[in-house]
């Protein structure tokens, strides 16, 4: 190799030869230690995998507030959104559990003083799969909550179980008939 | 009007502090400059003093205004006495009165034409954005904000020194003007040098013609950088051009200075230091005067370009962040993200032949976001400018300075060519009688912007009025802002409901330099990449671990294990979880046990959080010698390795042991495919992980991928509905 010493020119050959090489080494030392080295790291903290269900997966319970409530709606229960939805003649549910085992039917509902004014004293009923569990005698107008054992094997694991209701009296609108039975808050199985 | 008169302020404080700092260092050096070409070099000059002292300012936390005005005043005034005690400076040739005349009336109308556009209220995209957005927290915490992570707040930030100081006093608009007197400049450089190389009518009119090009006039009214660049650009090589003329050594002082000033304003103006240098080593004659002079032009660049380079490898560990990531690793900015943001800007929309650009570039202006005007379509008759030298040596640099525009498609890139396209074209029309005038006053016309508005596309970035009653603040600025920003509909609800110092995540970039609070914005930082890449996992069955790789092998004892890549593809390398068996059980993930990966090694934990919303990816092209390994802390039995992830067919993986001589022995590198199902709860799950990597917020366009689902599922999504406005919607993370 030909570098400036040996073409006679001693300050190029300084430069070229032994200045640039020592530069050279130099950035390549500084590139190879630049950037950061991430080292090892403890094992994280774990996540649980028990999340819930997903969108269009039924689950034990639902209040009326979820988005997907709608979807836990057989019939005759109304489907706006909101806090509380309107239960009509013969409202009926469906859900699914997971673990039949100890389970108790849930349910919040109230009767409102306009509708119970004209109905007087209501008993709601309540079924699973036609088979009737229970019932409540609602003799004022306000918020009743239910929760009632489900005797052991009325349920079966992962398999969609239909839940019905009945007031024996209704309010019926004089405007179109439509009969409303009462305000649906939240139904379901809870352990 | 009292916020009117504040803006007006803190531009021209800015402006004029430059102006000094800029005839101090010119006088300081010595330099013979007559007076038309002394004041916007010293102004580009002193811009670069100012940028690096506002630098310093910031390094120090004391950017506050006070601070700004006692430096200025200081400056201002020195610069006056200086002025006062020195001979006055020559004046260049007279021009013709009528070229005169027609120059002025054309770069009157524009000027006005900008000037009320600069002044109305930013809401460029990317001044309302990053720009701003870099300098309004620079603001808040009084200089540089180093726990906040933005590929944005990586780059040097020049031009951002500059606005910092005219924000301190008004605001956004304040940062714009400055950029405004910038755009004012370059012409006036241009119209300089020919003046001073005796061509001034070629001078005025390439002057003219840039100075009126659609997408100069968008981009130097917005709180951009472009037009600083053009304008340092310009200068480095009118001083070139002197210092054939002039063998004064402290001429390269100021074209080192202004070369790295380049660079400190924008990555790409890099060019105009090797640019420079070349010139410099190729003028310089033979020996030691070379070698001396190029050190003189690097060492001044230096000054400008190592604080903005050490900032960075110490901050960051990458001197060229947000660039260059594979070669200076670091836990702030993927390569991988690197890379897709650079094909993203290497790309022309709508385009479907190469020969389309052109017409886009000049003429139509929505492919290549803005257009540089309709005389450009001549440029190819610029190369006659080669039968005589000046003309080959504007066509070089124009060639020279084009090369950023190749790798952004944006009309933007290619304004630092066009005083060198527009010289160069101007010596071949000035063999024509009257075309000069002629073809001026065409194009002015064509560029105005209500004629551009017949034959441009709509949707072209570009001026389209005077918005003369929202820059007097007739119309209140929080209207303009609405009517046209937005994002700053969410602003009261953002700035209400989310606390400070709480982040929020965006898919998209946001009008950050009027939202009041901390953004991790999805491409922007490798917290961004991980919150996409979770909500992603939610939905996407692409990003969801839908397939288990088992690696199966006799029974070994061993410390450590890796799994190493060892295929070639485009696609990233990633493993939502690592799991290791031993007679068909999992080994518990034990605290001895030590994680490490290459690349990307600081991510490792995802593959053994046992969250399937998560994952580790190599975040670049899968190559073989990549690895995740694990160390057990103590000899552990195994016969199968678990790799589960999403499908990626062209992985190809093998399981290596250590063994006890301390090497690494393969065992296996044959797979067994089975297909998985992610458990439910993935919506919870991400949400989960957003929260426990400090992200408590999110800020949701409809068009986002998962914005249709969330507002479905909130509850899935285990996210409340804080407010919704023209289409953003802020939710909370429970």
């Amino acid at each position: 190799m030909i570098n400036g010493n040996e073409a006679g020119n001693p300050a190029r050959g300084r430069l070229s030869g032994g200045s640039t090489r020592n530069l050279i080494c130099l950035v390549a030392l500084a590139a190879a230690s630049c950037g950061r080295a991430p080292g090892r790291f403890p094992v994280p903290e774990q996540r649980s995998l028990d999340l819930g269900v997903d969108p269009g997966v039924l689950a034990p319970f639902i209040k009326m507030q979820d988005p997907a409530a709608n979807d836990y709606i057989v019939r005759d229960i109304g489907r706006d959104p909101g806090i509380y939805r309107w239960a009509f003649l013969h409202p009926e549910m469906r859900f699914r559990i997971g673990d039949s085992a100890e389970v108790h039917f849930s349910m919040d509902f109230a009767l409102p003083e306009q509708t119970f004014r004209t109905t007087g004293p209501v008993t709601v009923s309540y079924a699973i799969d036609r088979q009737a569990l229970g019932s409540i005698r609602c003799d004022h107008a306000g918020k009743y909550q239910v929760l009632k054992p489900v005797p052991a094997g009325w349920l079966r694991p992962n398999q969609e179980v239909r839940v019905s209701f009945d007031a024996d009296h209704r309010w019926i609108s004089p405007e179109d008939g439509a009969q409303l039975s009462f305000l649906l808050f939240s139904a379901g199985f809870v352990p | 009007m009292l916020k009117v008169l504040s803006i007006l302020f803190g531009a021209s404080f800015t402006v004029t502090t430059a102006l000094a700092l800029g005839y101090l260092l010119l006088h300081r050096l010595r330099l013979t400059l007559s007076r038309e070409e002394a004041a916007p070099l010293a102004f580009v000059s002193g811009s670069a003093v100012l940028s690096l002292a506002t630098f310093f300012v910031c390094l120090a936390h004391q950017a506050r205004w006070f601070v700004f005005l006692s430096l200025g005043v200081l400056a201002i005034v020195w610069a006056w006495k200086e002025a006062r005690s020195s001979p006055p400076r020559k004046s260049l040739p007279a021009l013709p009165k009528v070229w005169n005349a027609l120059f002025w009336l054309v770069i009157g109308a524009f000027f006005l034409l900008y000037f009320f556009n600069a002044l109305a209220p930013e809401t460029s995209p990317d001044g309302s954005g990053y720009h701003l957005g870099n300098v309004a927290r620079l603001w808040q915490r009084h200089g540089f904000v180093w726990d906040y992570r933005s590929m944005y707040s990586y780059l040097s930030q020049g031009m951002e020194m500059l606005f910092l100081v005219a924000f301190s006093f008004g605001r956004h608009s304040a940062a714009a003007l400055v950029h405004f007197a910038f755009q004012f400049t370059l012409p006036w450089l241009i119209a300089a040098y020919g003046r001073r190389f005796g061509f001034p009518l070629v001078g005025l009119f390439a002057a003219a013609i840039v100075y009126v090009s659609p997408v100069v006039g968008k981009a130097g009214v917005s709180a951009y950088n472009d037009l600083a660049v053009a304008a340092a650009i310009f200068a480095v090589f009118y001083l070139l051009e002197l210092s054939v003329e002039s063998r004064d050594a402290n001429l390269l002082v100021v074209i080192g200075l202004l070369a790295g000033f380049a660079y400190a304003i924008k990555y790409t103006a890099a060019l105009a230091l090797p640019f420079a240098a070349v010139v410099v080593w190729w003028r310089s004659g033979a020996g030691a005067r070379r070698l001396r002079s190029v050190t003189i032009v690097m060492a001044a660049a230096a000054v400008m370009i190592v604080p903005w380079l050490a900032r960075n490898w110490i901050w960051l560990g990458n001197p060229l962040a947000p660039f260059f990531n594979q070669w200076f690793p670091n836990p702030f900015y993927h390569p991988g993200m690197e890379q897709i943001y650079l094909n993203e800007l290497n790309h022309y929309p709508y385009i479907s032949h190469f020969w389309q650009v052109p017409w886009q570039l000049a003429v139509r202006g929505v492919s290549t976001a803005g257009m540089i005007g309709p005389i450009f379509l001549l440029a190819p008759l610029a190369l006659i400018a080669l039968y005589q030298p000046v003309g080959r040596r504007l066509l070089l640099a124009a060639i020279i300075f084009a090369v950023p525009a190749w790798f952004n498609t944006g009309s933007r890139f290619l304004i630092p060519v066009l005083p060198f396209l527009a010289l160069s074209l101007a010596f071949v029309f000035a063999k024509v009688r009257a075309a000069l005038p002629l073809l001026l006053v065409c194009e002015a016309v064509a560029c105005w912007p209500h004629v551009l508005s017949r034959y441009s596309d709509p949707a072209s970035w570009r001026l389209r009025s005077i918005p003369v009653a929202a820059a007097l603040r007739l119309q209140p600025e929080p209207q303009y802002l609405k009517d046209h920003l937005p994002d700053y509909a969410i602003k009261p609800a953002l700035e209400t409901l989310v606390p400070p110092g709480a982040k929020v995540f965006s898919l998209n970039t946001r009008a950050e330099a009027y939202l009041n609070r901390t953004l991790v914005v999805a491409y922007e930082s490798t917290l961004g990449n991980l919150a996409q890449d979770v909500l992603a996992a939610a939905l996407d069955p692409r990003s969801q671990a839908r397939v288990r790789r088992k690696l199966r092998f006799l029974p070994i004892t061993t410390r450590a294990v890796r799994v190493v890549q060892t295929a070639s593809a485009e696609n990233f390398w990633s493993m939502s979880e690592m799991r290791f068996y031993s007679r068909g059980r999992e080994l518990p993930r034990a605290a001895p046990w030590r994680l490490s990966a290459s690349p990307n090694g600081w991510e490792v934990q995802l593959a053994f959080d046992n969250s399937y919303a998560t994952r580790w990816s190599s975040w670049q092209a899968m190559e073989p010698g990549m690895f995740v390994a694990v160390d057990f802390g103590g000899p552990q039995t195994l016969d199968e390795v678990d790799l589960e992830g999403p499908s990626t067919p062209e992985s190809k993986e093998q399981v290596d042991v250590l063994s006890d001589s301390g090497r690494w022995v393969p065992i296996t590198d044959s797979a067994e495919y089975q297909a998985m199902h992610p458990p439910p709860g993935l919506r919870r799950a991400a949400t989960h992980e957003l929260k426990a990597h400090g992200v408590g917020y999110l800020l949701v366009n409809e068009t986002d991928f998962f914005a249709e689902d969330m507002r479905k599922y909130p509850t899935f999504w285990s996210v409340t509905e804080l407010s919704a406005t023209r289409g953003i919607r802020l939710y909370l993370i429970q």
